[in-house]
This record gives C-alpha cells, structure tokens and sequence, in this order.
C-alpha cells in the first residue's frame, strides 16, 4: 500500500469511527477517489439497488452539488474531500471482515470505480448497519399468502404470477423484483426493498412482495 | 392513501372475506369520479336522485363544512378535476383557478326533487368514501360475529377488537420526510387515517403542488407535511385528516376536540406533535 492509499484509507476509517448513524454504529466505508464524485454516487446509487445519502455537511453538499435524497434503501452517510491533486483511482472497503478489495468481492457493483483513471475526490461512503436484519419477505399471489422467503441467504426464486412468471433476487437482506411478465416493469423499477413498511407491488401479475417482522400490523399514510 | 385492500379477520371463512371485499368494491365503485357511469359521476351529471346512503354522507360531510369553515367541502371536486391529479396533473393558470372557483361551495349547491340543479359543481366524497368503505367492511365482519379483525384500505386502517393472544393492533404512521416509521399506535376498536402532501404531488419549478386543496383558494394547503386522526369510525378519521390538513393548527385544535378523536400533524420539517388529547 503506498502513502496516498494509506492516507485514504486513514481519512476514511476516521470518517467512519467519528460518525455513528441515528445512535448504530456503521458497518462498512467504502473510499475511492473520483473526478466526478456526483456521478459516481448516482452510479453507485443504482448499483447498489439504491442508497439513500445524507451530507454530511456544508462542504461535501457544495461538492456534491446535489440537493435531496436520491435512490432508497439502504442508509449511507458521504463524504467529500477536493485532494490538492488527482490521485490514482482506488477503491477500498473496510467491513466486518476487515480490509477488502471490492472490485474482487463485488465485481459488478464496485468495478466501474476502478476504470477512471485519476480522481481529484477522495469520497467516502459509510454504510449503516442493519442491526436487526428483517428476517423474511412475504409474498402475495391472488391475494393469498403464497410464499415465504428467508432474506438472510442470498438467492433466486421464480414465482407464477397471475399473468407470467417474476423472478425475484435476494441479496444482502433485501429483495427485489429483478425480472417481470408484466410490460411496465414498475415493480422491477421500485428496486430492493428491506423495510417491514415498503412493499413491491406488480398488479398484472397480482403480486404482493413485502417483509415480515417488525412487529407492525398495519402502515397509515 | 394506496390502491389495496388488506382484510385479516380471525376465524372468518373465505365466503365471508368475499362479502368483505364485495362490500369495499361496492362502495369504491358507487363513488368513483373517474367512471362515467358511476353512480356518483351520474349524480353530478343531475340523471339520478341522492339515494339514502349518499344522503347520510352528505349530512355527514356538511357538519364537517360548517365546522372547519369550508376548510372540508365535497364540492372541490371542480377543483381537483381542473389540477388533474387523477390524470395529467399541471399547475392551472390563476384565471382557470378563478373559473373553477365559481363551482366550488357546498352552500351553493341544490337538490330539486333528490336531483343536482347545480351545473358545473362536482360532489366529489373520495376524500372520506374510502374511510367509508373500512367502516362498512368491518359491519359485514361484525355482523358475523368476528371479534378480532383489522381492515386497511391503503393506509385507511380500522381494527376490530384486539388481536387474538390480547395485544393491540399495532399501526405505524408512516414518516411523511422520509422512509421508516413516525410513531406507533396500539389500538383497539378503532380507526386512523392519514392525509399526506406526499402521496400525490408533482413538482413544477421547484415548488411541490399536492393533490390536498384548499377549496377556498384552490391552491394545496401549505401547514403540514401529513396529519393522521385516530377516531372511532375510519370515515371520520379520513374526513378529518382531510378536513383538517386543510384547516391549519387552530381550526384543527377545535375540530379534534369537537369530534373527540387524536390528531398527529407533521410540520414542514417533518417533525410530528399531537395537536389534541382524547
């Protein structure tokens, strides 16, 4: 490791010791450098099936330049530092398992990091923990509980809808609808959901995809 | 506000859950503005007379009238028709606004004979039909003795009883900033229903325009992000939350406190307090 990646990694496992979200402490920072950092979070973003992020303050938003929330899922905090000059791009993921190259782990997701050359950004992304992972997606077919999926293993389920088949992927502790017999794929579109309050709705086919175990009976809104 | 319907009744047969779900279509049905042939679009249309359920709604919605002053009126329907939130929302122009409110007044409209001699005015009960719809859902559970039920038509929710090992219902509000949850009920035999200025909204030159409109000005209501209303019947929860996400703090204070239900409004930072005590 040479001495700029060592003081990206160093900067970035300040970031992620000196923040805690809503009182959790965080899982995993992802840090690379970018030229476009922006862009390269809306590719994250979608990437990863939608992060939700939070600047963490005046200086990353003017970076940034963005003004709300964009994707959902799950929590990220980001930070954005200009570097006095463009540093090789890099990428490093610091999780539970200790100090990973992501591009080898999660080749699709983080490999589009590693392609852009030099970045002037060192951006870090800190991941929220999920303390209590929900442990299963219900889904309705025809109204009727049709199925129950376990979210703590990763997978591929095929299920008949009412109109064609939907395939639908597990990863991570979420679910989403990765494929669709329906023509105008909104359920596809809504992406990962992992919260007992969000559902994956496809009405040609009649399905109902949502997750169990939050202790709620009902949502109002 | 969503487009299911979830029934769960403890020890209700399939038969009866089918009379449940016939009875809410019913309902959603008779007063759908977006049918041509739907009862309520042939009763503004002055072809059919008020029948004795939509008398009683009326009534119902004319207390409200008078005690949010106009704040609630059935006849923002012009309204919502010109802003077409069921079709291609836009942002009308002021004169349009104007026009429309020319139509827009419950105090104007009349009834020759049970028929609508009011042209150019829309009664339009979608605000509270759904609440309606709940409450009706759960008579037909009630009335064939199930105890333990809890009916949530798109965030208009109505619990019968409590659930079956003796624990409230739990029903959460959901976050109007964001995803996750504000606050979390636990109700026994009753109802909550929330108005939202999230639900359905476009943006035109970074400003928000929701489908929450204040007949008087017939521009949306600008106090709160969402306000939910726990009473004893759902058709009253999802008139007032209506009713008084229009009203504003004040008027909403009195009208929480003339119907005796729990109202929780959300303000524009997303912060949620209770406006009154039951």
């Amino acid at each position: 490791m040479n001495r700029r990646e060592f003081l990206a990694l160093a900067i970035g496992a300040l970031g992620a010791s000196a923040f805690k979200i809503k009182g959790k402490n965080a899982r995993g920072s992802l840090i690379f450098t970018s030229s476009n950092p922006a862009e390269a979070l809306k590719r994250l973003a979608h990437e990863e099936g939608g992060i939700k992020y939070i600047p963490a303050d005046e200086e990353t938003r003017r970076l940034l330049r963005l003004s709300g929330p964009w994707g959902r899922g799950k929590g990220a905090l980001v930070f954005v530092r200009e570097l006095d000059a463009p540093v090789p791009a890099n990428i490093t993921y610091t999780g539970p398992g200790g100090i990973e190259d992501p591009r080898r782990k999660y080749k699709k997701t983080y490999a589009f990091l590693s392609r852009e050359g030099k970045g002037k950004y060192l951006v870090t992304v800190v991941f929220e923990s999920r303390s209590k992972g929900p442990a299963r997606a219900v889904v309705e077919i025809n109204g009727r509980r049709a199925k129950e999926i376990d979210l703590k293993e990763d997978g591929i389920y095929r299920i008949e809808g009412a109109q064609g088949e939907m395939v639908l992927e597990v990863k991570g502790g979420r679910i989403r609808a990765a494929e669709s017999s329906c023509e105008k794929k909104i359920c596809v579109h809504t992406g990962f959901i992992s919260s007992p309050h969000e559902k994956i709705v496809c009405i040609p086919n009649r399905v109902v995809i949502s997750i169990e175990g939050s202790g709620l009976d009902g949502i109002s809104f | 506000m969503g487009t299911y319907f979830t029934v769960k009744a403890y020890g209700a047969s399939p038969g009866l859950l089918d009379r449940v779900f016939k009875e809410a279509e019913r309902i959603s049905e008779k007063y759908s503005l977006e049918k041509e042939g739907s009862y309520i679009s042939r009763l503004n249309r002055g072809e059919v007379s008020l029948d004795g359920e939509t008398r009683w709604l009326l009534d119902f919605a004319r207390g409200l009238w008078k005690a949010s002053d106009g704040a609630f009126d059935p006849t923002v329907g012009r309204l919502k028709i010109l802003w077409g939130f069921n079709k291609k929302p836009h942002l009308p122009s002021p004169e349009a606004i104007k026009e429309a409110l020319k139509f827009v007044g419950f105090g104007r409209v009349k009834f020759v004979e049970g028929k609508l001699q009011s042209p150019g005015f829309v009664l339009d009960l979608s605000s509270f039909a759904k609440g309606y719809g709940v409450d009706r859902a759960c008579e037909v559970l009630t009335k064939n003795g199930i105890n333990s039920a809890l009916v949530d038509a798109g965030g208009d929710i109505r619990v019968i009883g409590e659930k079956p090992d003796g624990s409230p219902w739990r029903i959460g509000i959901k976050n109007p900033s964001g995803p996750g949850i504000i606050k979390v009920l636990s109700l026994r035999n009753s109802a909550v229903a929330t108005s939202g200025d999230y639900e359905n909204f476009f943006v035109k030159d970074g400003v928000k325009y929701h489908h929450l409109l204040d007949p008087r000005t017939g521009y949306p209501a600008r106090w709160f992000k969402s306000v939910s209303v726990v009473a004893d019947t759902c058709m009253m929860a999802d008139a007032l939350a209506t009713a008084i996400f229009v009203a504003g703090p004040e008027k909403g204070k009195e009208m929480a406190e003339k119907y005796h239900v729990m109202v929780f409004v959300a303000g524009q930072k997303g912060n949620l307090r209770e406006l009154s005590g039951r």
